[in-house]
């Protein structure tokens, strides 16, 4: 059976007390799985001296999602649970591994983002960018709550999200469309209307 | 003539004027297409499917479309590119490296047709989502519901418009579309027998946005 367990991103002090909350939550409906948490010991300062600046926080944003795409290497697990900091789980999230073990490679939803919407939280440039190199505007896909397992496919798709996201840095969304130009894997899509019943995400929480 | 309409148009049918709006198609007289396409109020289909051949300069010869039912519509739209690009009437079936399977039954944007073929480099197959509010517990009747169900697990998981379907030529194509039109063919639900197949054969498929079958859906 492969060895299988959820996986968190949380730099700075906001991100803690929110994977800290996510954490709780998950362990109302899975309290035996095994969690990993990168980060969690880079606390800059304590709370009560220490308030980052706007650009520091900036700093530690593009630091989590740098950690985000290497997820592939980071992640200790055969199948992974990436989860967004800032989720409050309200549901059993079994559903994704059984897909995984079923053959799929990557479990995940669209974004509620789409038409006039989609990418609006990446420059504009990169926006524009990612459109003319795709031909289209892709769907986009929530990637703060994923399924993954290790797989020649996946590490590909990794390794291109990765390259793509070097170019700009900042957000991570762009850039996985960009890498799935390059890099197909065996996708099954849940629906955004299923996974927020079982995940709540307290969008910006983390940037507090 | 058939043409694509690039912008709104109002157009008179047996004494009516009916609005028209941009990525329908319609039958008009050929002067006044001519004059659209012109000004760029209008386009056909076969000045865009051609641009899958200038785009795949040494590749053209493995492209290919497939239209499933056999309507007037369909004919007189493909005549121009009738003869550039294969095109067979039928059941869908990957006849070519690449191939484009469509029912007439949809508007083409013929535009992302060239696109559509180039994901196929990449993917073994790309296609639309059905509208994103659908979803598969919301179709087909409670009998094909719960077979579908005790096929794919869970209904809460979008459906794709199985109208317009871009598939590359291999194994894991030939498997999901024998699978998925033998379920369609005994009456049951395209997109849910379609989702059952993906299932099972679990192919490297890109989904593309709802707007590939019609740019005025919401996102």
């Amino acid at each position: 059976m492969a060895d299988k367990g959820v996986v968190y991103i949380a730099l700075g002090e906001a991100a803690v007390s929110e994977q800290q909350a996510s954490l709780k939550t998950l362990r109302q409906y899975h309290p035996d799985w095994k969690v990993y948490t990168f980060g969690s010991e880079m606390r800059i300062g304590q709370k009560s001296d220490f308030i980052p600046t706007a650009g520091q926080k900036e700093i530690l944003r593009s630091m989590s999602r740098g950690l985000k795409v290497d997820l592939y290497n980071l992640s200790p697990f055969d199948e992974t649970l990436y989860l967004d900091a800032d989720t409050r789980v309200r549901g059993s999230l079994q559903c994704g591994f059984d897909y995984l073990e079923a053959g799929c490679e990557l479990v995940i939803a669209p974004s509620s983002q789409q038409g006039e919407d989609w990418l609006w939280h990446v420059s504009e440039e990169e926006r524009n960018q990612t459109e003319a190199e795709i031909g289209y505007k892709p769907l986009q896909l929530q990637a703060g709550v994923m399924w993954f397992r290790k797989c020649v496919s996946i590490e590909k798709l990794f390794t291109a999200w990765r390259e793509e996201w070097s170019r700009y840095k900042g957000e991570d969304q762009g850039a996985l469309l960009r890498a799935m130009k390059r890099a197909p894997v065996k996708i099954w899509l849940l629906s955004h209307e299923y996974v927020e019943t079982i995940i709540q995400h307290q969008f910006g929480a983390c940037r507090k | 003539m058939w043409i694509q309409l690039l912008t709104v148009k109002q157009i008179e049918e047996a004494g009516v004027r009916k609005t028209y709006y941009p990525g329908d198609w319609v039958d008009i007289g050929k002067q006044t297409a001519r004059q659209w396409i012109a000004s760029k109020e209008a386009r056909t289909l076969e000045s865009d499917i051609a641009l899958a051949a200038t785009d795949l300069p040494a590749a053209v010869e493995d492209i290919g479309i497939v239209v499933t039912g056999d309507s007037e519509k369909s004919r007189q739209m493909l005549a121009g590119v009738d003869g550039k690009i294969p095109i067979q009437y039928g059941r869908a079936e990957a006849l070519y490296p690449r191939t484009m399977i469509w029912d007439p039954e949809v508007n083409l944007r013929a535009e992302l047709v060239p696109v559509g073929l180039q994901l196929l480099k990449t993917w073994e197959i790309a296609i639309p989502q059905w509208e994103y509010s659908t979803l598969a517990n919301g179709i087909g009747t409670p009998e094909e519901q719960a077979a579908t169900e005790k096929a794919i697990r869970d209904l809460r998981v979008p459906v794709y418009d199985t109208r317009l379907i871009f598939v590359r030529q291999c194994e894991n194509v030939k498997r999901l579309l024998d699978t998925w039109l033998n379920d369609k063919e005994t009456g049951f639900d395209s997109r849910l027998a379609f989702l059952k197949a993906l299932y099972q054969v679990k192919p490297f498929i890109l989904a593309l946005p709802c707007t590939w079958i019609n740019p005025n859906y919401g996102g």
